[in-house]
């Protein structure tokens, strides 16, 4: 009987529902299967609201064919979805998924590193530890405790998982001390995670290690910060994604942090950042006293942001309302202005300004026409850096190859400068020196939109 | 908000934490099997051999439950044996369990040796609880179908009719719909301790939440101070709101925050009991 009413309940609250511009899945609406649909709207968010799945379907198969073999000597009944983020970062969120950093992977230098950092998220997914942190203690000592335990014994059963689809159980150490370098409360010490993983692989170096078929995927890859969500050439802040750039005046004093950037000038302040098209199109919706612009560049629409206005009218919307909340947004009660804009290759995406001027009109007007479409050179500018391959001519240490890359210190970013790298087999290398983006001459821009709020309202 | 944050954070990285971590507070007891594509052949490569040391977990068995159902404890195989931290996710595992509607659910874990350390894990659930009725006592008109939501856990598993019940994530969610009580205009608005109780015989549980909500408030007068008439007539306007409406939090932010955008000046808000079911906003142009 009460499973009957769960099923009930699902089935006329949460049919034909969709999320950020996409009909969700069966696993939302059809049944109640919370595991697949968080999943789901996780990989949604990344992708509709954040620009944050990296676009490499080979790459992506390649890992998930990992945590295939990973999976087959664990407890789960299938394997978790694998995502690649175009950002830092690897975590298992609730649902059957892990989400891998591209960031994270170029750090690493064979197939058996990668395995040991996916099979830690699995073992997050196998144990439950979402849900176990979730109606655990609350979040005091205790709960930092149950935190701590739960990523020890992913590094230790990672392990375990590595030696039933026969990888290195050595790579797990090494994957480790790759990738970690700070201590936070959430986790046991570097030293001690690092020390724990070694004594349980016993210096086993028998197994797969897979280097040359890592490389092989990572070729091409980008390194670093997509810098086509946001790069400075010049005297311009260029978003190649979307195919505009912003002229940065001299008075003003320029900060910019990741993918976003934020101009001050006295009293007044202006962030900009680009976001997924579908989520854009939602912000533009939600403005209050909205006024809509049909422009060369795209759609801009201009207003104030107004709340959340979804109601908890059924679970799914709750679920929903309470992701939405986290992703990036201007605060209730900004002046905004977001533009909706498809570039010549069909590729869509958002930008959002948010002003705080205090009354500057000037100062907002000035900044609103410095809103331009990108030239040629600045979108070559802003092409990120990425991996090529060379073949090592003799055999050395890494660190003894690398200065055949255009760039040794990135080169040595990229891996282990002590691994031992024999003769004809392959080092990653990025394909020019880092610093080399920006231009020193911009282009004189070719089309200024300007946007006008004052009178508007 | 919930501020805690899921166990599966990243290894490496926390950055971005809270974002995705907020997918938790939604998280169902009842992880079920899912639907999965047909993965594509895989070449396997040969397993190592066991490593049965002594210091390790060779093997966890389960009696009385699935390996699932007690998952923070079956992943300990192929671990360091630390038996302190077993004991604690012993503990840990057992709310977990008291979280699906087993609140008398019992764990006995044992040590032998085997392939290394084996963990055997007997599991007492008990009877499961289900939540027969849930009423709130008031009478005030704070619509019905928000208060049932806004105490739902795990997607409608938990703290709600059919699901189990857990008193620590009830009194926070009274918390929060405290707050949207009084952001709704129930400013004095207070919720009580909610009471359970058991029926052993039907496996039910009944829960009563006292609410004393209070009058519900409307806006009195407007008052602007400071800054040029202009000013304070731009400020007027920029609040959008007028005497005798209700009192609703969000839209008093948002008018505020659109006065401080419109004028030069720096615009501070206060609020004043006027009278039984008043207040009076007075906005301080600084």
């Amino acid at each position: 009987m009460t499973a009957r009413w769960f099923v009930v309940c699902w089935l006329a609250a949460c049919a034909q529902q969709s999320y950020l511009g996409a009909e969700a899945p069966d696993a939302c609406k059809a049944t109640p299967d919370t595991q697949n649909c968080a999943a789901w709207l996780t990989a949604r968010e990344l992708d509709a609201a954040q620009l944050d799945v990296y676009d490499d379907p080979t790459l992506r198969d390649y890992v998930q064919s990992i945590a295939d073999r990973l999976a087959a000597g664990s407890h789960l009944s299938q394997p978790p979805h694998v995502t690649i983020s175009d950002h830092d970062g690897t975590y298992a969120p609730f649902g059957d998924r892990v989400v891998i950093g591209r960031i994270t992977l170029e750090r690493l230098g064979t197939e058996a590193e990668v395995a040991a950092v996916v099979a830690h998220e699995m073992v997050h997914v196998e144990g439950h530890h979402t849900t176990m942190s979730l109606f655990g203690p609350d979040a005091d000592e205790r709960w930092l405790e149950t935190r701590r335990d739960a990523e020890g014994v992913a590094d230790e059963r990672a392990v375990a998982l590595l030696e039933h689809a026969g990888y290195a159980p050595a790579a797990m150490p090494r994957a480790l001390a790759a990738e970690l370098d700070t201590d936070d409360d959430e986790h046991p010490p570097r030293e001690d995670r690092i020390a724990r993983v070694a004594a349980l692989a016993n210096h086993r170096t028998t197994g797969f290690e897979g280097r040359r078929e890592l490389l092989a995927h990572e070729d091409h890859m980008i390194v670093g910060r997509d810098t086509r969500l946001g790069q400075l050439i010049g005297n311009a802040w260029v978003i190649a994604s979307l195919g505009v750039a912003m002229r940065l005046h001299h008075e003003d004093v320029v900060h910019i942090e990741g993918d976003t950037l934020e101009l001050h000038h006295e009293r007044a302040t202006l962030t900009l950042y680009p976001i997924g098209e579908p989520w854009a199109k939602e912000l533009a919706g939600r403005l209050v006293d909205r006024h809509e612009f049909d422009t060369s560049l795209g759609i801009i629409t201009v207003g104030v942001a107004g709340e959340d206005p979804s109601n908890d009218a059924d679970p799914l919307a709750r679920l929903e309302r309470v992701v939405r909340a986290t992703l990036p947004q201007p605060p209730a009660g900004t002046w905004v202005v977001v533009l909706d804009r498809c570039t010549d290759s069909g590729a869509c995406a958002g930008l959002v300004i948010e002003l705080a001027v205090s009354g500057d009109t000037i100062t907002r007007n000035r900044w609103l026409s410095s809103l331009r479409a990108a030239t040629e050179g600045e979108l070559a500018a802003a092409e990120p850096t990425r991996i090529v391959l060379i073949d090592a001519p003799r055999t050395a240490k890494l660190k003894d190859l690398v200065g055949l890359c255009p760039d040794p210190d990135a080169a040595l970013a990229l891996d282990n400068g002590e691994r031992p790298i024999v003769a004809g087999s392959a080092i990653k290398c990025t394909d020019r020196r880092t610093h080399a983006r920006a231009i020193a001459d911009v282009e004189r821009p070719v089309q200024h939109v300007a946007v006008q709020i004052t009178g508007e309202r | 908000m919930l501020v805690r944050t899921i166990a599966a954070g990243s290894p490496f990285a926390l950055a971005t934490g809270v974002r995705r971590l907020l997918l938790a507070s939604f998280a169902l007891i009842n992880l079920g099997g899912c639907a999965s594509e047909a993965p594509p052949p895989l070449v396997a490569y040969p397993p190592l051999a066991q490593d049965c040391s002594p210091t390790r977990i060779g093997r966890v068995t389960v009696e009385g439950a699935t390996p699932a159902d007690v998952a923070p404890l079956a992943v300990l195989e192929g671990t360091l044996d630390d038996p302190e931290r077993a004991d604690r996710i012993a503990g840990v595992a057992t709310e977990l369990l008291q979280a699906r509607g087993y609140p008398y659910a019992k764990l006995e874990v044992s040590r032998h040796v085997g392939c290394g350390t084996e963990l055997h894990v007997t599991v007492h659930t008990g009877p499961r609880f289900r939540i027969a009725r849930l009423e709130f006592r008031t009478n005030d008109e704070f619509p019905a179908t928000e208060r049932v939501l806004a105490v739902q856990d795990g997607l409608g598993t938990v703290n709600a009719v059919g699901g189990a019940y857990l008193e620590d994530r009830m009194k926070r969610a009274l918390t929060a719909l405290e707050h949207r009580y009084h952001e709704a205009g129930w400013i004095d608005a207070t919720i009580g301790t909610p009471k359970a109780t058991y029926d052993e015989l039907r496996n039910e549980v009944s829960v009563s939440i006292p609410i004393a909500a209070g009058p519900r408030y409307r806006i009195g007068r407007i008052i602007t101070r400071g800054g040029s008439a202009a000013d304070r007539r731009t400020v007027i306007e920029a609040l959008g709101l007028r005497g005798g409406e209700w009192y609703n939090g969000p839209r008093v932010r948002i008018g505020i925050n659109r006065a401080r955008h419109e004028t030069e000046h720096r615009v501070e808000l206060h609020y004043e009991i006027a009278d039984q079911g008043i207040v009076d906003l007075d906005a301080r142009v600084k």
